[in-house]
């Protein structure tokens, strides 16, 4: 059905994309409108300096060209969408298990199955959320009120570092800039086309955080950094166990999107890494069989599963099982991660029985 | 790339994507002007860019939202284009289209952009969270929501049958 309907919005878009665009007009005329907007903008900065000037007293002013005022939210809604209208009761996220281990935070980022931290009332009271532990990095990534926030903890900035230029989305390849404000806290404000901030501070010592809000109120902020605990260890499930690996390879990460409705069922997707490293590994992708996807049409069985073996939009080879108990599990590799050692991993998939129950996964993702 | 080079190249696919993101021909060309002329005001910014396409794309993408945002009233409800249609044969699919494409504007803007840059212009989710200024995470969120939408509302007469 999704795969129809798919289909549908395709056809759909190309049937509406409307006639030939002559492009020599459209030049021609976006760039008389670009040399009058030109024009205004120098005539408004030309009597915004005159005025300052007149004012200070002949102090030279430079100004900044004109940030545009904070957006409202949209006004839109949509009839039935759980993302947004919280269910009776409200958002409840459940938590990923917790160990009885002690609190140990010099832990953090060294254990990719595992997260040391949580973000107490935020990360369940929200829409869906994301727990990940990868590359050293432990993240949880949840909503409200249409903000996105992402919290993530590191032994080391370098890493935090490599986090914020891993996200940028400037175009120019500018990252935001810090401020230190002198009590712990390091603050990155975003250009006016974006719309987020970063803060980052020391929990306790050797350990750094960093807050990614988006489309958020900054007073969020110091409420979010007042929830972060570090005193639980929890430990990253998917609904799928890893029972065989190619020689050499290990858990690189580990990353579960739950909601805080049931759709029914809690999970929404989850990715597991494993491999040698970032490039000689594969990427164990589920989701709800129903969703959209780039896939091919089984031609093996793998442990009684028809699975399909495809390169994907990415270029990446691939095998995938289109349906296992209503899951797609999509395995796609990169380096020396070709077809024979994700058939290896393929064939040691165990899925659980009710993948979109959480509280049935395995407690280990590589037994 | 010169201002002039870039929108003969990319110009044409520029405006089919705002046509798909406005529904409607004329304010897509309008936007798509008001977008290059802001691009030809800070050009030399934009060409430095790695990508200008994906520079521009989200200017389009953030100039059209806050067309909506201006624009309080005169959303497309989908009770009105969700009745059945009793054209028969031909006449159906086209209709149905129809019906699709009218549920697909009455989408909030921000999810309708994820479908067309998803099924329109290929995207994986990595580059529409690029072009959007989100994370894939995001992007695969508002899809599905957008594809929830839709799936309820949209049953085209050839899957009735299949459930």
């Amino acid at each position: 059905m999704s795969t129809q309907l798919e289909q549908d919005l395709a056809a759909t878009f190309g049937a509406h994309d409307g006639d030939v665009v002559d492009t020599s007009a459209l030049a021609d005329a976006a760039a008389r409108r670009g040399r009058r907007l030109r024009a205004r903008a120098y005539a408004v900065r030309g009597a915004a300096l005159v005025a300052v000037v007149a004012a200070a007293g002949a102090v030279t002013v430079s100004r900044s060209p004109g940030v545009p005022g904070p957006t409202g939210q949209a006004s839109q809604s949509v009839g039935a969408d759980w993302t947004r209208y919280p269910p009776p009761g409200g958002w409840s996220v459940p938590g990923l298990p917790a160990i009885a281990v002690p609190a140990d935070p010099s832990r953090i980022g060294t254990d990719p199955a595992l997260l040391h931290f949580t973000v107490d009332e935020w990360s369940v009271v929200s829409p869906y959320t994301t727990w990940r532990s990868t590359g050293g990095v432990e993240t949880i990534e949840f909503a409200r009120d249409g903000a996105t926030y992402k919290v993530s903890l590191a032994k080391t900035t370098a890493l935090l570092d490599r986090l914020l230029e891993d996200e940028n989305r400037d175009p120019a390849g500018h990252l935001p800039t810090a401020t230190d404000r002198g009590d712990g806290l390091f603050v990155f404000t975003s250009g006016p086309m974006q719309r987020f901030y970063y803060q980052r501070w020391q929990p306790v010592p050797g350990v750094w955080a960093q807050l990614f809000a988006e489309d958020a109120a900054t007073a969020d902020a110091a409420r979010i950094r007042s929830r972060v605990r570090l005193d639980v260890t929890l430990r990253c499930t998917a609904p799928v166990q890893l029972t065989v690996l190619p020689a050499g390879a290990g858990l690189l990460g580990c990353e579960t999107t739950l909601a805080g409705n049931d759709l029914p069922g809690r999970l929404l997707f989850a990715t597991l890494w494993a491999g040698e490293n970032t490039v000689d590994r594969a990427e164990i992708s589920m989701r709800h069989a129903g969703l959209p996807a780039t896939s091919a049409a089984p031609t093996l069985t793998i442990g009684g599963h028809p699975a399909a073996v495809f390169t994907d939009d990415r270029f990446r080879p691939s095998v995938e099982f289109p349906d296992v108990n209503e899951l797609r599990i999509h395995i796609a590799g990169t380096g020396t991660y070709t077809s024979p050692a994700l058939l290896t991993i393929a064939e040691g998939i165990r899925v659980a029985r009710t993948p979109f129950d959480p509280s049935t996964w395995a407690d280990r993702l590589v037994p | 790339m010169t201002f002039e080079e870039f929108v003969h190249s990319r110009g044409a696919a520029l405006v089919r994507f705002a046509r798909l993101l406005t529904g409607d021909e004329h304010r897509a060309d309008d936007l798509v002007q008001e977008v290059l002329a802001k691009a030809f005001v800070q050009w030399r910014r934009v060409s430095a860019a790695e990508r200008p396409d994906v520079y521009v794309r989200r200017m389009l993408v953030n100039a059209n939202t806050s067309w909506w945002r201006r624009r309080s009233s005169g959303e497309v409800t989908v009770a009105l284009v969700a009745a059945p249609t009793a054209a028969p044969d031909i006449g159906v699919a086209v209709a149905e289209r129809d019906a699709l494409w009218r549920m697909v504007l009455a989408l909030p803007v921000r999810q309708r952009a994820v479908l067309v840059l998803r099924y329109y212009e290929d995207l994986d989710d990595v580059a529409i969270a690029e072009i959007l200024g989100c994370s894939a995470v995001t992007v695969r969120t508002t899809a599905m929501r957008a594809l929830t939408t839709l799936r309820a509302r949209h049953q085209p007469s050839s899957s009735r049958s299949v459930s």
